[in-house]
């Protein structure tokens, strides 16, 4: 039987460069299988995909050795336009891929490019719509969708044109667990429905059932490719952490690690943030936060949880002293909120820089301290070796990783040693390796007693590092507790989208209490 | 940004190029008659059409407009030399022609600002950019364009003010030269417009975009009926002012070429 996907010897280097990003990579899919392309990041995976489809390199030139065969069809001759019936495309960012202003214009778009009949466009966008439940949406504007919808709503556009193959970039980085669950529902039906399927993931909770095979890549290089224990038996579990791979959670349950990860929680009565019922309602009159009431004590990490929209980001601006209250009061220490009493890690990096390089970005928060240039420079320096980052100090903020940006913009709020530190999304789209990074820097920001604010999304984030866990739902304070309170409430944990982390399911079949459960992961997953 | 909000009026169901058509003549009427009381007219027009409209304008682009209008209108007043000094404010020496012709500017360009408000309040720009193509035979890669930059303006301004945000938490004030702080602002702003202009791209070409030369449209934009009747009744309500300002003799000049 003819192939899905063949790709014999491809090697690919872009245009101007000397270096190839694809080293004689070698792979094929049957029909109706699913890949999974792991590596960590830099590895060419997303290179890969695109020349399925033909945008390598009819759209991003550069030169493409070797065989590809997509159903029988070599992409390079078909062009994008051919290609764009057989394959459908889902890219990271929700937001950025986006084209139209209502939702079943962006179904619709693709199948307007392809000269798709109008009575068929019809009949396509409803069939689309409705496979992920999204039909009785379909007139209303894009930005009035959650991250999650924008995503179901990529995939509707994807699956409008009927692709045989279907590729998946990191679809659910930007989803919170419940989406993200949803997301690969539909892909689950998909696959069941005989699609054939790449997906590109860090994280492999949702996806790890669905995959048929693995394709391992490290510098450009197929490290392994085959069935999944195949590959998981030759590239070791240790190898994949190392790359940057969250691993299901409940392989890493199995491995009792000796060493403690987290530290036990030392309660401080010491109060830097009290918000009592806070409301906000936008200039244009979109009410953002109803009744918003919270205290974050020095020492404390405190994790706001919620789906989309539920106000999390609006209320850190208004902790940051950036936007005023409509309704409430909010203290920082003894006084209003202010700029200068608060270090704000903002949801993207670039947000923050304010430099070139990163030990001038670095300097920057110095100079603005009083120090001179001079001064700055040197103490930047001595905290880039301390940090074991000296390599990047000459390095453009603007060509590092998004991981290694990630550390920066928070090393460049931590120097400025303010007592509440507010972070959004510290560790969305980050693989294993910078997202153990970030974990560190939070949990020594705790040990000096600041005051730590973490809007996230990331079940195993809240479950590892959180003192306290506040929900938020409509511009409301609908939970606050312990994240082992949380936990054993499903109706909270329904309301606030929030997944029990698969570690703890794990180890409650084990038969722990979730007392001892939350202890545990602690344990094995901070190991 | 995109200023358009759903809506049920008369505007919001018109065809956008005959929107664009009705405030080039009301440009134009304001040209051929620059005198207060005509601007004045136009100005009352433009007010109510846009309360009809009944638009969502962000407190930012009023604030932006009236600081525009304001400052127009102030500066020529400053300027103008000619005649007798009505006011004297110590550094600032102002005349009544000076004061006269800066309110005049002032109502112009309000009056402008105005109108264009009601248009991109009442227009989504993906009718815009289909009507281009339909109707004015614009190839639609170019006419998609535009609907992408609209599409586009929001998170390009949620980056900005999130860029902001930022520089005032670390204490930033930037360099001191203007432009160089200017530069500093819009180097991460450019890396994260490139990074999403990239994904956009992507994803439109992924899915056929700039495949043939000719594309569908799922939803068209037509002219219609309605487009005709409102161009006509503007055209004559135009018409019967000019008449009846003339008649009352406060038309006044003509292209600034009679001079009194």
């Amino acid at each position: 039987m003819q192939k899905a996907v063949e790709v014999k010897s491809l090697t690919f280097t872009y245009l101007g460069q000397n270096k190839p990003v694809l080293r004689n990579i070698s792979f094929f899919l049957n029909r109706g299988e699913l890949l999974l392309v792991l590596g960590p990041t830099g590895s060419g995976k997303t290179t890969l995909v695109l020349t399925l489809n033909g945008i390598i390199p009819n759209f991003i030139p550069g030169e493409l050795d070797g065989e590809i065969r997509v159903f029988g069809k070599d992409p390079r001759e078909e062009g994008i336009a051919e290609m764009a019936k057989h394959v459908g495309f889902v890219f990271q960012d929700p937001e950025s891929q986006v084209v139209a202003f209502t939702v079943e214009e962006e179904v619709a778009f693709g199948l307007e490019n392809l000269l798709v009949p109008i009575e068929e466009i019809e009949e396509r966008v409803e069939f689309s719509l409705k496979k992920v439940g999204m039909y009785e949406k379909r007139k209303d504007p894009v930005d009035s969708l959650s991250l999650g919808q924008k995503q179901k709503l990529a995939l509707a556009s994807a699956i409008a044109l009927s692709p045989k193959l279907l590729i998946l970039d990191e679809p659910t980085a930007h989803l919170d667990p419940v989406s993200a669950r949803e997301f690969y529902s539909y892909v689950k039906e998909l696959k069941e429905e005989g699609t054939t399927i790449i997906v590109i993931e860090h994280r492999l909770d949702y996806v790890f059932n669905l995959v048929d095979r693995i394709l391992f890549l490290e510098n450009g290089n197929v490290e392994a490719f085959g069935y999944l224990n195949e590959v998981l038996g030759r590239v070791g579990i240790q190898r994949l952490r190392n790359a940057g791979i969250w691993l299901p959670e409940n392989l890493l349950m199995k491995t009792r690690r000796k060493n403690p990860g987290v530290e036990e929680i030392r309660k401080l009565d010491d109060i830097v943030l009290d918000a009592k019922h806070i409301g906000y309602v936008y200039p244009g009159g979109n009410v953002a936060l109803v009744d918003i009431s919270l205290k974050v004590s020095r020492g404390d990490v405190t994790c706001i949880i919620g789906p989309n929209g539920s106000g999390k980001t609006t209320f850190l601006k208004i902790a940051a002293g950036v936007m005023k209250p409509t309704k409430g009061s909010i203290r920082v220490l003894d006084g209003l909120p202010s700029p200068k009493k608060v270090a704000f890690v903002m949801q993207n990096p670039e947000h923050q820089f304010v430099a070139k390089t990163v030990i001038e970005d670095l300097a920057a928060s110095f100079i603005a301290e009083g120090f001179t240039r001079d001064e700055a420079l040197q103490v930047a320096e001595e905290i880039l070796n301390k940090k074991g980052l000296s390599e990047l100090k000459n390095r453009s903020l603007y060509e590092l990783s998004q991981g290694e940006k990630r550390l920066i913009s928070i090393l460049s709020m931590a120097v400025l040693h303010r007592p509440l530190v507010l972070m959004d999304e510290p560790t969305f789209g980050l693989d294993r390796k910078y997202s153990v990074k970030v974990v560190q820097e939070i949990m020594e920001l705790k040990k000096n007693k600041v005051g730590i604010i973490v809007v996230t999304h990331d079940t195993w984030l809240t479950t590892l590092i959180c003192d306290k866990v506040v929900g938020f739902l409509d511009g409301k304070t609908i939970f606050q507790g312990r994240i082992e309170e949380l936990l054993i409430d499903r109706e909270f944990m329904r309301l606030l989208r929030f997944d029990m982390p698969p570690g703890i399911k794990v180890l409650l079949d084990e038969g722990y209490n979730i007392e001892e459960a939350v202890r545990e992961y602690r344990l094995r997953l901070g190991g | 940004m995109s200023l358009y909000y759903e809506g049920d009026t008369v505007l919001h169901r018109m065809n956008p190029l005959f929107k664009l058509a009705l405030t080039l003549v009301a440009f134009i009427h304001m040209v051929i008659f620059p005198d207060f009381t005509p601007i004045l007219i136009h100005f009352i027009t433009s007010i109510l059409l846009l309360v009809y409209s009944k638009p969502r304008i962000p407190r930012g682009i009023v604030l932006g407009i009236a600081a525009i209008v304001l400052g127009h209108g102030w500066i020529n007043m400053v300027l103008y030399r000619r005649g007798n000094i009505t006011i004297d404010l110590y550094f600032v020496k102002l005349t009544q022609e000076g004061i006269v012709l800066g309110l005049l500017l002032a109502l112009r360009v309000a009056t402008i600002a105005l109108y264009s408000l009601t248009v991109a309040a009442t227009t989504n720009p993906r009718d815009l950019a289909v009507s281009l193509t339909r109707q004015l035979g614009i190839n639609y890669r170019y006419s998609y364009a535009t609907y992408v930059t609209f599409r586009m303006a929001p998170i390009v301004y949620r980056d900005l003010s999130n860029i902001l945000i930022a520089r005032k938490i670390r204490g930033y004030k930037g360099p001191r030269s203007p432009i160089k702080r200017i530069v500093s602002i819009f180097t991460p702003l450019l890396a994260l417009v490139v990074k999403r202009s990239i994904t956009l791209s992507l994803s439109m070409e992924s899915r056929g975009f700039g495949a043939y030369e000719s594309r569908f449209f799922f939803r068209d934009v037509k002219t219609s009926r309605i487009d005709y009747i409102i161009l006509g009744a503007y055209l004559t309500y135009l018409s019967i002012i000019t008449i009846v300002l003339a008649y009352l003799g406060v038309l006044g000049k003509i292209l600034y070429l009679v001079e009194e």
